[in-house]
């Protein structure tokens, strides 16, 4: 079947009002009044739990944003940060942001200067906890394996977008007590974390991060939305294997018939002749 | 060193087994480095498939091979680019080095140019190095759609359109293949907008750690094939020793390195029978004395 | 003349924003903001949501076969992005050398380290732009570039060797059923990467159902059937994550979650 992506598809276009439309609805609904309950994610109280500690013990909590550029994971990060700089406002504790994008760099000021203030001690923030390492990977890895030793943090905030220097991180926290929370959608990283960190946001744990710190009705709601999405997607997956093992049950062999007759009713759709 | 570590106790202990460890670890890889050791071996489908994809590509359409490495990954991703590239040279398959690190062409043209060299290739006619560029979505896009007006010239400043290997190439569609060499997660672009838009075939060279994402697209066919981290080099080198016509020359032998890899594994192995064998034993203590 | 445009380029920027800045406030911003997201978001989703070959008002792509009239336009606004991206670079460097310097000038401790910043960033910054003018500076710069940069880049990549080392020694302990199911995993494939493991199962047969028991077999299956549910459903659920989030940013649902204040 021939669906290429260079504009979308009608099977694209579909897929993508029904899910977005699940997710508005739900938003809406949550903004309307009804509030969703969600469980419990034992890493992200582990945060609260982690900024304490490092206000108990005077070391400073390391925050880093991974090696993403401004996209969403990044943005997600930036949300948590949000949320940990506030604490640590509360406390009159330090965060330091290595920062390894030029991008992300006064974005991230913003947010830490923003969350001393709203604490109403903008006083206590520090331009240089913000800091720009490297945009080159090993270096970055190396400068916050310095900050990390040099600075002795008592915890750890791993979030964004992660690669090969996750355990380089995670390690090097370790090694000096710390306690450390990470989250990433990088999938190949969290054998690392999980190995390394305390507590691991495993996948779509990580973009939950925003509606279980704020409670804030339009991520609870954005959630169940998402939830919905999966269950759509999940059945759409059930009755397809379904029809196409009832397909090669009665038709003794793959469903490649099907396929043709599928892709010879799209082109009578509209922007389903794209990429051809 | 710290309250931090005063704080956990069973850091301080870690700490001073890790030294241990590490020792250990620097002697056996440095052993298995230094000396050459023949070790039994079996070549993987992933590896076979990309060398296998590569033989089929016409010799008019080029392979772009994308080198978005850096020094950091040297270890891994330089053996796999030395392979590729003898391959190509061997096979006399034209190939366009492209980056969207700003490292990567130049560390691909220096493998390039030795080898050229060595096996009497011609620059623009076997191969090009169009350099770097920074990603955006936009390039890529404008990329997929004419390749040499979004990219212009070469990294020497020559302009692409007017060298030979380049004159047939006016699209995605034009190129025989794209081979991704990277520590990050950079993939998704060639399968999206070049595999997903084009059709054109796309090869993965990851490190080891990134490649378990790839599993998923080798199932759906969306990579022909894969050279995961240094394993992929040393399989790729053993099908190029196969090849009647391997001439070959390594500045990293790659077979040296899976060496040391595997004494590593074998290493962690043991380490994990140790550390299971150590706390049953202190589990035990603790029920005693309870 | 190509300086001259950049200077006017950069002078009209900052004009721009000062003019922003000096006849705007909170809410005027706010509504600017939120605008120019959503008509960032819109463009790229009509772009990719609108059948090629569609025209706008007579005029159309380049190419209609495969784009729509806002296609061309990619690639500009392309251009804008990554001028501002420039900028940002700037503002990096900036704080790189505003940081040392202040630890250089007070003589904090580690101000050996801050030295070392500057003599390499002017050192690496004059051989690279001048190594064509120079053989000193051409042998300076492979010194630099080949002789401390790349093995010092591929010595921090080598540290993972020896963290992975205490990782898995630390982490895989048999503790209960889930975490011996994980050693179980590792160890089949870990041992079916190297040869040595190989060798542990090499009086299997190759063919027949005998050979499905081969080290390299089971590693495969638990990699390309176990993983790979695993990672796609992980998969599903990041991407309607990322979706949903991108929603909220496009529509600006969010309030404040970035910055402390209300946007």
């Amino acid at each position: 079947m021939d669906l290429r992506l260079e504009h979308a598809s009608l099977f694209v276009l579909v897929l993508e009002l029904l899910l977005c439309g699940l997710i508005l609805a739900r938003i809406f609904a949550a903004r309307g009044g009804r509030i969703p309950f969600i469980r419990r994610i034992p890493g992200l109280s582990a945060i609260d739990e982690g900024v304490g500690r490092a206000t108990e013990m005077g070391r400073p909590v390391l925050f880093s944003l991974g090696l993403g550029g401004l996209d969403i994971v990044t943005l997600q990060a930036l949300a948590v940060l949000g949320h940990v700089a506030r604490l640590a406002a509360r406390y009159a504790s330090r965060v330091i942001v290595p920062v390894v994008d030029a991008v992300i760099f006064p974005v991230t000021e913003e947010v830490l200067r923003d969350a001393y203030a709203a604490e109403g001690k903008p006083e206590l923030f520090q331009p240089e906890d913000v800091r720009f390492l490297s945009d080159q990977q090993f270096a970055y890895a190396s400068g916050v394996m310095g900050i990390i030793n040099r600075e002795s943090v008592a915890s750890s905030f791993l979030f964004g977008s992660f690669f090969a220097e996750s355990l380089i991180l995670a390690e090097a926290g370790h090694q000096v007590g710390a306690v450390q929370v990470a989250g990433t959608p990088s999938t190949t990283q969290i054998p690392f974390f999980i190995a390394a960190c305390d507590y691991t946001i495993i996948g779509e744990e990580y973009y939950a991060a925003s509606a279980y710190l704020t409670q804030e009705p339009t991520f609870l709601g954005s959630l169940i939305g998402q939830d919905w999405g999966k269950i759509a997607l999940l059945a759409t997956i059930v009755i397809m294997v379904g029809v196409a093992s009832l397909w090669s049950l009665t038709h003794g062999g793959a469903m490649t018939g099907f396929e043709e007759k599928l892709t010879g009713f799209l082109q009578y759709m509209p922007g389903a002749a794209a990429g051809r | 060193m710290s309250d931090a570590i005063t704080e956990r106790p069973e850091v301080t202990a870690q700490r001073r087994q890790s030294r241990i460890i590490y020792a250990i670890l620097a002697g056996l890889m440095a052993i298995f480095l230094l000396f050459e050791l023949k070790l039994p071996f079996l070549v993987g489908p992933q590896a076979r498939g990309l060398y296998e994809a590569v033989e089929k590509v016409p010799a008019q359409k080029p392979i772009l091979l994308v080198l978005n490495w850096a020094p950091g990954t040297y270890g891994e991703n330089y053996p796999q680019t030395e392979a590729l590239i003898q391959h190509f040279f061997l096979a006399r398959k034209p190939f366009a080095i492209f980056g969207i690190d700003p490292v990567g062409p130049s560390l691909g043209q220096e493998i390039a140019a030795r080898q050229a060299e060595r096996l009497g290739r011609t620059y623009g006619v076997d191969w090009v190095n169009i350099g770097y560029r920074p990603l955006q979505l936009p390039m890529i896009l404008g990329m997929t759609r004419d390749l040499p007006g979004t990219l212009k010239r070469d990294a020497q400043g020559t302009e692409l359109a007017t060298l030979p290997l380049m004159r047939g190439v006016h699209s995605a569609r034009d190129l025989g293949m794209i081979i991704d060499v990277t520590p990050s997660a950079t993939l998704d672009i060639w399968i999206q907008y070049f595999h997903g838009a084009v059709g054109t075939p796309v090869g993965y060279a990851p490190t080891a750690v990134m490649a378990p994402e790839a599993y998923p697209y080798l199932q759906s066919k969306q990579i022909v094939g894969m050279l995961a981290g240094i394993k992929g080099a040393a399989e790729y080198a053993a099908l190029l020793q196969q090849r009647p016509d391997a001439s070959l020359a390594w500045k990293y032998p790659p077979m040296r390195a899976m060496n040391a890899v595997s004494i590593a594994h074998v290493l962690i192995v043991v380490l994990i029978v140790l550390g299971n064998y150590q706390y049953f034993t202190r589990h035990r203590r603790r029920e005693e004395q309870a | 003349m190509l300086a001259l445009k950049i200077l006017l380029g950069f002078a009209a920027g900052i004009a721009f924003l000062g003019l922003l800045d000096r006849f705007t406030n909170t809410r005027s911003r706010r509504l600017l903001m939120v605008s120019f997201t959503f008509l960032g978001g819109l463009f790229y989703l009509l772009e990719f949501v609108i059948p090629p070959g569609t025209g706008f008002l007579g005029w159309q792509a380049p190419n209609p076969a495969r784009d729509n009239f806002l296609s061309p336009l990619i690639e500009q606004i392309g251009q804008v992005v990554l001028v501002i991206g420039g900028f940002a670079f700037g503002l990096g460097l900036l704080n790189l050398a505003a940081l040392h310097g202040r630890t250089l000038l007070r003589g904090r401790p580690g101000w050996v380290n801050s030295l070392a910043f500057f003599v390499a960033m002017v050192g690496m910054t004059v051989a690279g732009l001048f190594q064509a003018n120079s053989p000193t500076l051409r042998t300076v710069h492979r010194l630099l570039f080949e002789g401390l940069y790349q093995p010092l880049g591929a010595s921090v990549f080598s540290i993972l060797a020896f963290f992975i080392t205490t990782a898995a020694y630390r982490a895989f302990r048999i503790r209960s059923g889930e975490a011996t199911l994980m050693m179980a995993a590792a160890f089949i494939v870990m041992m079916a990467q190297v040869p040595m493991g190989m060798m542990l199962t090499d009086w299997l047969p190759t063919q027949g159902w005998l050979a499905y028991f081969r080290i390299e077999q089971v590693s495969d299956w638990l990699m390309t059937v176990l993983n790979m549910a695993a990672l796609r459903a992980v998969g599903f659920g990041i991407g309607i994550g990322g979706l949903a989030m991108s929603l909220r940013v496009w529509l600006s649902l969010e309030k404040g979650t970035y910055f402390g204040k209300e946007m």
